[in-house]
């Protein structure tokens, strides 16, 4: 029975450190090191994180791209979605169409959107997250965007943490890839629409490095559904291969009044239209099988 | 209260081995929530419960992309049973850009993005023995959860 107890125990302490997806744990001897400072030797846990749709929103408003609805998912196909996975991956996407509606500040398109998340987001037991309250408190924030993307950004928080204290990390991760991939379908649908898209498609482009981390992330989690999207994202790795982003290191700078470093560092981003069309159907693809 | 019958002993262990692993996400995440998050305001966070049980002598890594013209609020809250703790940031090439052992032990660090870029966050507890208390006979090595949390500005 101690024995028992014990090995329990033992797997709690292991559980306990899988809320982050782990990829791998290293043990180094750090003996040698100096009192207090953080050691690189000591055993390491990696884990990685993906920018919210709220993020990826904002990036691609900033690069001057427009809002359009009818590059959204609609409402309509909620009740396609009966699976576990599927309502994962498409509370990921219509979480995805929340942010960008209310970024761009589309108070009808963003109750819409709210509604359908809350829909697939009780199916999956994940009541807290879009809860009445949220829903008043959206209700009552519609004219104050502010107050409104603080408020979807607590509802994916509470999502996440739900899941992943609930022992289903691998729903989680699909939460977030539906996510990043219906932000990068809205994405590439605008820069097809945006007459000077130079910067929307570096944004696009870019997405090349969050995309190695998504992969990494859902490679941590054993499971078919997760199996195949994974195998998906490879075929979308290889048609993001020859984007290239070239760094010129500069030194960071602080503000001797705000105190803020600016990573100085800048790059330049080469891609051209060719690949931008194999990434955006690729995307398409991948969206399709998600959404449909 | 005294349990007259011993028979019911393991039972009850079982049941608080059992409960406790649930114990502590939920604590976990209660204290991310209670404690952390408000810190990271007016910061808008990214969605991500990024918490973990470490030991002393244990550290994490997280990787992430930071996006070109945004501003960046990167922090490290932790459970006060874990004394002292710190993080770095650091460039996909490991070189160090921030160290909070350098700022007074900061428990974050604002900073502008001018290109898009992977870094890498490394938080990590120091061993014990490496400060005053752990020298004491006796002493258990102490854990609890640390989250990590980023936040950007629209």
């Amino acid at each position: 029975m101690a024995a028992v107890f014990l090995c329990y125990l033992a797997a709690c302490a292991s559980e306990s450190g899988q809320e982050m997806t782990e990829e791998s744990v290293d043990e180094g001897d750090a003996a040698t090191e100096e009192p207090n400072a953080i050691s690189e030797e000591v055993s390491s846990k990696i884990f990685y994180t993906i920018p919210s749709p709220l993020e990826l929103t904002s990036i691609i408003k900033k690069a001057g791209a427009k809002y359009d609805k009818s590059v959204l998912n609609s409402t309509d196909n909620i009740s396609s979605y009966v699976t576990q996975s599927g309502m994962a991956l498409n509370l990921g996407v219509y979480g995805a169409d929340l942010s960008y509606a209310s970024i761009f500040e589309q108070t009808q398109e963003t109750m819409h959107y709210f509604a359908a998340a809350k829909k697939l987001a009780d199916d999956l037991g994940i009541t807290s997250a879009f809860g009445e309250s949220t829903l008043t408190r959206i209700q009552n924030n519609l004219d104050n965007k502010d107050s409104l993307v603080a408020i979807i950004s607590d509802s994916y928080w509470e999502t996440d943490a739900y899941l992943k204290e609930n022992k289903q990390s691998s729903i989680s991760g699909l939460v977030v890839a539906g996510g990043w991939i219906e932000g990068m379908y809205v994405s590439t649908k605008l820069a097809e629409k945006t007459e000077n898209n130079t910067d929307v498609v570096s944004r696009i482009g870019e997405q090349k490095l969050t995309l190695d981390n998504l992969i990494s992330m859902l490679r941590g989690y054993e499971d078919p559904e997760i199996a195949d999207l994974v195998s998906d994202l490879n075929m979308l790795k290889e048609a993001f291969e020859p984007v290239v982003i070239t760094y010129s290191r500069q030194p960071p700078t602080v503000d001797a009044e705000s105190k803020v470093t600016t990573l100085n560092t800048t790059s330049t981003i080469n891609i051209t239209d060719e690949q931008l069309a194999v990434i955006s159907e690729k995307i398409e693809g991948i969206r399709t099988k998600i959404v449909k | 209260m005294i349990i007259k019958n011993h028979k019911l002993i393991p039972v009850i262990l079982l049941m608080f081995a059992l409960a406790a692993p649930i114990a502590s996400y939920a604590q976990c995440k209660g204290f991310a929530k209670r404690k952390c998050l408000p810190e990271l305001k007016p910061f808008i966070h990214n969605g991500q419960l990024n918490s973990t049980t470490l030991m002393e002598g244990e550290s994490a890594e997280l990787v992430i992309t930071f996006h070109a013209g945004q501003q960046y609020r990167v922090m490290v809250c932790a459970q006060q049973s874990l004394k002292k703790i710190g993080f770095k940031m650091m460039d996909i090439d490991r070189e160090v850009i921030f160290d909070s052992e350098e700022q007074a032990g900061a428990k974050y660090w604002d900073f502008n993005v001018n290109a898009t870029q992977q870094m890498i966050i490394l938080v990590a507890v120091p061993k014990p023995g490496k400060h005053a208390s752990a020298n004491l006979p006796g002493t258990l090595v102490q854990s609890g959860c640390v989250a990590l949390l980023v936040g950007f500005q629209d």
